[in-house]
């Protein structure tokens, strides 16, 4: 009889060969996971690791991420904004471990992200690869940006009829609401939801369904708003789904996007307008009518100034035309009544001018008359004692006291020798007497 | 006109209004009727951004 093992000493001994044969070893492993179960509160998660070959599983062995290795979950959960969930294909750092109860697992240390990263960035390109070869016509890539039907479809004046596409209760509907209602400048809007998953497999499908009800009454709607809250902690795998990003490319309606992730953009995003998280997208709402608001506000300050303007011209024309006339016809009338005026005075004082100017004459005649007399009296005057003087140094008393005499013959002066008779007596009257005498010779003056 | 208003003819009724007053080729005593005309559609457009309830109104009627 041989020796039997209990089965807990066969284990150990398992157990013993495997720490001894990995003690210290970690391993990089490729593999799908599945069966995750997450305990939040305890920072553990338990799931399967498997390997498929042509659909088929090759390998399979359970797993689980205790405190240290939850940690690396929730950072891949950040850095790709995919759910860590079933059907994710991950890279991560394991030890073999085995325990006698619990069978062997492969405890997860560590999760690389850059092969999540690159594993998913795969999946946009394919999806954006295969839009631009099925689509040649209508999406187009320039540089980074992607130009599509609805990114160029331009948006109305005004958006008032909302379709928001978004998951019920959720806080990127809650947010988008609450900032559309609060806007400042009280416009109005109204929100029709259109629910659906947008976590998870399904979520693609669910979106795409929600998209064609709304394609069915697009003329009771300006926009389709598409959001979802929760930041960059959820699944953005959906919004690279092909169908999805192919429906929003070609939508006949502007559509928004605010699919919460702040890192990475969708291709759902990148054939949309996007706002990155649903309060912007309401933001952005609010600003475009607000635009609009003050664009009315400027045609009518534009309107209220063409019109001031025009006015101001015309009250400047007809004041100059007012100065005109009161210039022209007024001005005739006022010098018509200037010279009426003149001659109403005239008329009215003509007596009495004439009066004033014969006296003034009079008067003037006067003080000439009296200026005249005046000057004639004394030229009289000065003549006159001229004259006085003349006969007074003329008067023969006067001639014969300086020496004279006075010549007279047969009682006639004799003032040349002309009148005089030699034959006869000449007297030479003195101022004392009288001279009898004879003339003897005559003598004449040469010349 | 009224019937088929909506924000869009109002706001383009409203640019040609100011366009025309603008290039001065309103006579001048059609000026007070124009003006009066889109201050109504200012007011209309106004409305529309402010209430909604009279889209809804003009849907369902």
């Amino acid at each position: 009889m041989s020796y039997a093992l209990s089965l807990s000493q066969l284990l150990t001994l398992v157990q013993e060969t495997l720490d001894a044969h990995f003690y210290g070893q970690a391993f990089w492993v490729k593999c799908e996971i599945t069966d995750v179960k997450k305990y939040d509160q305890k920072n553990w998660c338990f799931c399967k690791l498997l390997e498929k070959k042509a659909n088929q599983v090759v390998a399979e062995t359970p797993g689980v991420f205790w405190q240290n290795g939850y940690q690396h979950i929730r950072r891949f959960e950040k850095a790709t904004g995919q759910k860590f969930e079933n059907g994710i294909e991950i890279s991560c750092l394991v030890l073999v471990k085995f325990h006698p109860v619990y069978g062997m697992k492969l405890e997860v240390q560590e999760i690389d992200l850059s092969f999540s990263l690159g594993q998913m960035e795969l999946a946009r390109q394919e999806t954006i690869r295969q839009l631009l070869l099925q689509y040649p016509n209508q999406i187009r890539q320039v540089d980074d940006v992607f130009i599509t039907p609805n990114k160029q479809m331009p948006l109305p004046r005004i958006i008032q009829r909302i379709a928001l596409i978004t998951a019920n209760h959720s806080d990127g509907q809650r947010d988008f609401i609450e900032e559309l209602n609060k806007n400042i400048h009280g416009y109005a809007f109204k929100i029709t939801g259109f629910l659906t998953t947008i976590q998870g497999t399904q979520a693609a499908a669910g979106i795409v369904k929600q998209f064609k009800v709304i394609q069915e009454k697009k003329h009771l709607f300006d926009v389709v708003a598409l959001v979802r809250g929760g930041g960059s902690q959820t699944d953005l795998k959906p919004f690279d789904d092909f169908e999805l990003a192919k429906t929003v490319a070609l939508f006949p309606l502007p559509i928004l996007t605010g699919i919460g992730h702040d890192r990475n953009t969708s291709v759902a995003d990148l054939m949309a307008r996007q706002y990155k998280v649903p309060t912007k997208v309401a933001a952005s709402i609010v600003d475009h009518n607000h635009q609009t608001d003050r664009n009315l506000l400027l045609l009518r300050e534009k309107m209220e100034d063409a019109v001031g303007a025009i006015l101001f011209e015309k009250r400047q024309q007809i004041d100059k035309w007012q100065e005109k006339i009161q210039h022209l016809l007024p001005n005739r009338i006022a010098l018509f009544k200037q010279k009426l005026e003149w001659m109403r005075l005239q008329t009215m004082h003509l007596p009495t001018r004439q009066m004033i100017q014969a006296k003034k004459e009079v008067e003037h005649l006067n003080i000439q008359l009296q200026t005249a007399t005046t000057r004639y009296l004394k030229a009289k005057r000065a003549k006159w004692e001229l004259s006085n003087r003349m006969v007074e140094q003329l008067a023969p008393e006067a001639t014969l006291k300086r020496g004279f005499a006075i010549l007279s013959q047969n009682k006639k002066i004799i003032t040349n020798l002309g009148h005089i008779d030699t034959e006869k007596m000449l007297t030479a009257q003195l101022s004392d007497g009288t001279l009898n005498s004879k003339i003897i010779q005559i003598i004449k003056n040469d010349g | 006109m009224t019937d088929k208003l909506n924000f869009d003819t109002a706001y383009e009724a409203i640019e040609k209004i100011v366009q025309e007053i603008e290039s001065e080729t309103i006579p001048l005593d059609k000026l007070a009727e124009k003006v009066k005309e889109a201050k109504k559609l200012l007011a209309f457009c106004d409305e529309k951004l402010r209430n909604i309830e009279a889209e809804l109104n003009e849907t369902a009627s």
